[in-house]
């Protein structure tokens, strides 16, 4: 009461009003801090031994330590945790590598030279998490686990382990044909004891056409050419853990922080765990080849790079979810098998170059890749990946990975949207269906790079078309009646438009009377319908543009300096979205770069920034 | 020197490649959580997961789809099940209660049944039977065709398919049998500390569960009564013939919760965590205020604190936040304590009327599955449909239920009988089903909720507000998790988000 009088406070508690849900956030910020503490340390040691020219051991040893303290206050008076809470939450995680490597370096004839490497490699890494959970406080304002009644203490450690042998032998001819075989074994602790050990090959050719018939060069268009093919394999294993179902410690809780904890009243109690185990789990293998070719013309005025790929990943290791009412929420599986195909296009030139200084660089890049599923461990049932919702993303046979299932609008044969006789609302399809995939059709970019006497100008454009995602902020937008869209019809009841109404004899007939209200209740009906939450995820993007100016070589070798550059950069400077979609950026993915992608949750957008930066080099 | 170094480190390698290789690679047996665990650490663990949803939970979404509560003026958190606004995200998720019971609780039940049956351990078989089909009684009565016979089964399959509610109840009552069986047996250990319900360390403390199973029987039969009363009769009628007992006095079918913290009651944990967002509704004022029901000051707070003559303002279900009264009853200190907070007055506060000792009793209320009061209820309406024996008196019955429900509220029932008196009583189930739903105010949720579906008593008017366009909630949705993971949901028929259609037993 005191402090009220002396200091202003940035908020009134009394008078704010939140309806029990949320704290004041000027509250939180002053009172529930979040402190994180992390100290690392990398080091690396390296002995070479060369007892012939061309013969030559490696050993290399490495060690990245790192530690992560974290303290998390809540104070009394927080909403859900009225008597506050104090958690300590410390990381400590060491990881080591270890590899010996044989070089081999000769040139069997004055034109063949030949290199074979011969290596060793070994991975320990260890993380071992232990959280202290402590409520409630005791003495307000003073954080330290002696000042809570009760401690939850729980601990996460995993140990992981791999072990591999690798030969990678290259052949070049003459500097223009070259070819190697690589392939590596691995070991890892992960995987069943029968499936742990996996190979995986390799080779590749790269044939430079213009060195090798000189003849070629000649030809004044053509300056440099070159063809490659490869294909390769590469192992991935599994995380730690997966193989066998455990008993945890039971721990119940409701999602807002209610809580019975085990021991209950000094009873020990212990939960099947609901992560369904797998001891017959194999490594995943992708292997992938590809051909292309990289092209200069006229003077390198024009150049071309195109690659065609084609890749399998077999047995993908994914985290299942699955029904609960199989006892289960979740099991680590070999869920399938993935193609990706696709082109990639790097075409670049100078259109103008003067002598005067003048230059104008081009630059576009075009990918386009066509992914399938075209294995699933259970031919009948998609593999869920997550979701958030009523809307789920599947991995469906025969369909791109990532495809939206959820619910849609009723719809007669005509595709008129069905509404309720008695709220005029649009109804529920009783039948859940595929609503869209996120894979987008192609991806592009386009740069330009304008040069003059220490000027230069460069501008990037990229942009993605089509494909999906969800958005969670159109949805609270909606819900909170934040967006211009909720101002329909002046939230007045009103028909949806060309509606029908299902009659009896299960026939339809145009909806000329039954009108929804234009509220809450409507955008909450809306909102819960999957496909109503999906939109257009392409934009067009105004990536970067940057002006530089290097300062004359004469201003600054009196400094004894190279080079000074002065740089003004914008970055996401614009973005232009599809008229359906008008409302956030849809280059975020709120889950990280898991499974599930294709989810916008409250995300921040990709900020706008403006720099400056001066580059100075000795 | 040199050479003799290098050929150590070769050998070395090779070794490593090899034979020790594997020793090396057995580290992937996870440190934190052991592979197996005994019966007796798992049937707790299943037993809380119950109490922790049915008395939490769903303690308060049957309270307020039952009528009992409602959102006072600046509680927002149950608003939209309030107005039936309950979507097929609302119940799944993190801590999801569908969920919770499947893979956390019945799987419990489950390991223990299986475990228990290779070792005879048929005590707790015969417990975690019980408790089983309990939980699928919860659970079917809510969403009606549920997995129950390819369910808790992964090895079989992890898309079970959907059962009839009809198949469920039938199989209910078999597992119930099973238990009972099981328990006759007179094998294995008692669970004694382990069994968080009745600590059974003894045959007699075993007939407390053999009770209980006849209990459920009796109201999974009892539900029947409007879609089947055929099958319903005969059903109660072979209970009776067969001379079982049900629920006795002082022995209620309840789950120990203590004053410890992170043990303590699941709605009083609730509304500790979320306080001020429940208010009585007018629906249970309404049936106590004109009979002057002597468990009204235990039932709910004084609105205002302040006047030294209680007054209790109702609130109808449904009402917008801006037509609800400033200061409004929340629930009693029985169930609450000092959770609340009153204009200035907070519960702490010595003004509130309410103490410290208070708040620790409701920290401490047991959770309440079946009750003593309940089971006579029942009994009482099986008397009165004429499906028990001549000894088995409606009236007599009905009165116990009512005086049982007063002791264990600490309250005097004065001439509280002569205000409910069943002779005058018109509609004799309507009496009973009534008074059953005041003595099941605040812990029995769902059987209210339940048993207003089943009879349509007491009346309850529609919420004021409400998005179902003036129709009763009769369902909850099926959740996403079920949606998206487990393709025979469609085999129901009931399209997601609906909670309109009727479960099976719920015919008018």
């Amino acid at each position: 009461m005191t402090r009220k009088t002396t200091t202003i406070l940035r908020y009134d508690l009394d008078n704010y009003y939140l309806a029990g849900f949320r704290n004041n956030p000027y509250w939180l910020l002053d009172n529930n801090l979040l402190t994180d503490n992390v100290n690392r340390i990398l080091g690396n040691a390296q002995i070479t031994y060369t007892p012939l020219s061309w013969l030559t051991f490696t050993y290399r040893a490495g060690a990245d330590i790192f530690s992560d303290y974290r303290k998390q206050k809540f104070a009394k008076g927080t909403i859900s945790l009225v008597d506050g809470r104090y958690v300590e939450d410390n990381t400590l995680s060491k990881n080591f590598l270890s590899d010996f490597i044989v070089t081999i370096n000769r040139d069997i004839t004055p034109d063949l030279n030949a290199r074979l490497i011969l290596g060793h490699n070994l991975q320990d890494n260890n993380t071992s998490r232990s959280v202290a959970d402590g409520q409630p406080l005791i003495v307000p304002n003073f954080y330290d686990l002696s000042n809570v009644t009760t401690t939850v203490n729980t601990r996460a450690d995993a140990h992981t382990r791999l072990f591999g042998v690798y030969g990678d032998l290259q052949l070049s001819f003459r500097d223009y044909l070259f070819l190697s075989f690589t392939g590596r074994n691995d070991w890892s602790s992960t995987l069943p004891t029968k499936n742990r050990s996996f190979f995986y090959p390799g080779t590749s050719l790269g044939f430079v056409f213009t060195d090798a018939f000189k003849g070629l060069k000649d030809k004044s268009w053509l300056n440099y050419g070159k063809l490659r093919a490869n294909i390769a394999s590469v192992g991935k294993t599994a995380a730690p853990y997966s193989l066998l179902p455990v008993f945890t410690r039971s721990s119940i809780t409701d999602g807002f922080n209610g809580l019975y904890q085990f021991p209950l009243n000094s009873i020990p109690g212990f939960a099947v765990g609901n992560v369904r185990g797998n001891a017959n789990l194999r490594p995943e293998i992708t292997t992938s080849w590809e051909i292309g070719t990289d092209l200069q013309f006229f003077q390198n005025r024009l150049g071309l790079d195109f690659t065609y790929y084609h890749s399998v990943s077999k047995d993908q290791i994914v985290n299942v979810p699955i029904s609960s009412t199989s006892g289960f929420n979740s099991q680590t599986l070999n869920a399938g098998t993935m193609q990706n195909q696709g082109i990639e296009v790097v075409l670049s030139g100078t259109p103008l170059k003067t002598k005067g200084g003048f230059k104008w660089d081009i630059a576009v890049n075009f990918t386009r890749n066509r992914n399938k599923v075209t294995e699933l461990y259970n031919p009948l049932a998609p593999v869920n990946l997550g979701g958030l919702g009523a809307t789920g993303l599947q991995a469906r046979l025969n369909e791109p990975y990532g495809t939206f299932f959820g619910s849609k609008m009723l719809r007669d044969p005509n595709g008129n949207v069905v509404v309720d006789p008695s709220t005029g609302r649009p109804m529920v399809d009783p039948v859940q269906a595929p609503l869209g995939n996120i894979q987008p059709d192609f991806t592009a970019g386009l740069v330009n790079n304008f040069s003059y006497k220490g000027f230069n100008l460069n501008v990037l454009f990229d942009t993605r078309q089509g494909g999906k995602f969800y958005s969670q902020t159109r949805v609270a937008g909606r819900f909170s009646g934040i967006l211009e869209e909720t101002t329909y019809n002046d939230r007045q009841p009103f028909l949806y438009p060309n509606s029908v109404l299902k009659q009896a004899d299960g026939s339809f007939i145009p909806n000329t009377t039954v009108k929804t209200d234009g509220g809450f209740n409507y955008w909450s009906t809306i909102s819960n319908i999957s496909e109503n939450s999906l939109f257009d995820a392409s934009y067009i993007k105004l990536r970067e543009i940057s002006l530089s100016y290097s300062l004359p070589r004469t201003w600054i070798s009196k400094a004894r300096l190279t080079n000074v550059q002065l740089s003004l950069i914008g970055r996401n400077l614009a973005l232009w979205t599809p008229k359906s979609q008008q409302t956030v950026d849809p280059e975020v993915s709120s889950f990280g770069t898991g499974n599930a992608q294709g989810y916008e949750f409250l995300a921040y957008p990709s900020p706008r920034s403006y720099g400056f930066s001066v580059k100075v080099i000795l | 020197m040199k050479s003799f170094v290098k050929s150590i480190f070769l050998v070395s390698v090779l070794l490593s490649a090899t034979t020790a290789c594997n020793d090396y690679l057995d580290i992937n047996t996870d440190p934190n959580n052991p592979t197996t665990a005994d019966i007796n650490l798992v049937l707790p663990s299943g037993q809380a997961f119950v109490s922790f949803v049915v008395g939490g939970q769903f303690n308060i979404l049957g309270g307020t789809l039952g009528q009992y509560w409602t959102p006072p003026k600046g509680g927002n958190q149950y608003r939209q099940w309030d107005q039936y606004n309950i979507n097929s995200s609302t119940l799944d998720g993190n801590g999801g209660q569908f969920v919770a019971l499947y893979s956390g609780a019945m799987q419990d039940f489950q390991n223990v049944i299986t475990n228990g049956t290779a070792q005879n351990e048929w005590r707790m078989v015969g417990i975690a039977k019980i408790m089983k089909a309990y939980t699928f009684h919860v659970l079917t009565d809510l969403y009606g065709d549920i997995p129950f016979t390819e369910a808790l089964d992964a090895d079989k399959t992890v898309t079970p398919k959907y059962d009839k509610q009809k198949d469920i109840y039938a199989g209910i009552q078999a597992l119930l049998d099973e238990g009972k069986a099981d328990i006759a047996k007179k094998q294995g250990r008692f669970p004694g500390q382990a069994d968080l319900i009745y600590k059974a360390s003894s045959d007699a403390d075993m007939e407390k569960w053999t009770r209980v199973a006849n209990t459920i029987k009796l109201r999974s039969y009892i539900r029947l009564s409007q879609v089947d009363a055929a099958a319903a009769k005969t059903g109660v009628q072979a209970l009776y013939s067969g001379q079982n007992e049900f629920i006795r006095s002082s022995e209620s079918f309840t789950f120990a919760n203590s004053a410890n913290t992170n043990a303590e009651n699941p709605f009083w944990q609730a509304v500790f965590r979320l306080p001020n967002n429940l208010t009585a509704s007018k629906t249970i004022g309404d049936l106590m205020t004109p009979v002057s029901d002597p468990r009204m000051p235990v039932f709910f707070l004084d609105a205002d604190l302040s006047t030294p003559a209680m007054d209790y303002v109702f609130v109808p279900n449904g009402t917008l936040a801006s037509n609800t009264p400033d200061k409004t009853s929340y629930p009693g200190k029985w169930f609450i304590g000092q959770q609340f907070t009153n204009g200035a007055i907070r519960g702490t506060d010595v003004a509130s009327g309410v103490s410290t000792t208070d708040n620790n009793n409701a920290r401490a209320r047991a959770t309440i599955f079946l009750s003593y009061e309940e089971s006579l209820f029942l009994r009482a309406e099986a008397a009165e449909r004429g499906w028990a024996p001549a000894q088995e008196v409606a009236k007599a019955l009905y009165e116990d239920a009512i005086k049982a429900s007063m002791s264990r509220y600490g309250v005097a029932i004065g001439d509280f009988l002569s205000k409910v008196d069943y002779t005058k009583a018109t509609n004799k189930i309507q009496a009973i089903i009534s008074q059953k739903y005041v003595a099941l105010f605040g812990t029995g949720g769902l059987e209210a909720y339940a048993e207003f579906r089943r009879t349509g008593f007491p009346a309850m008017p529609l919420p004021v507000t409400n998005i179902t366009g003036g129709k009763y909630m009769k369902r909850l949705p099926y959740v996403d998790s079920e949606l998206q993971r487990n393709p025979n949901v469609s085999q129901t028929g009931i399209a997601p988000g609906d909670i309109l259609t009727p479960v099976w037993w719920d015919v008018d």
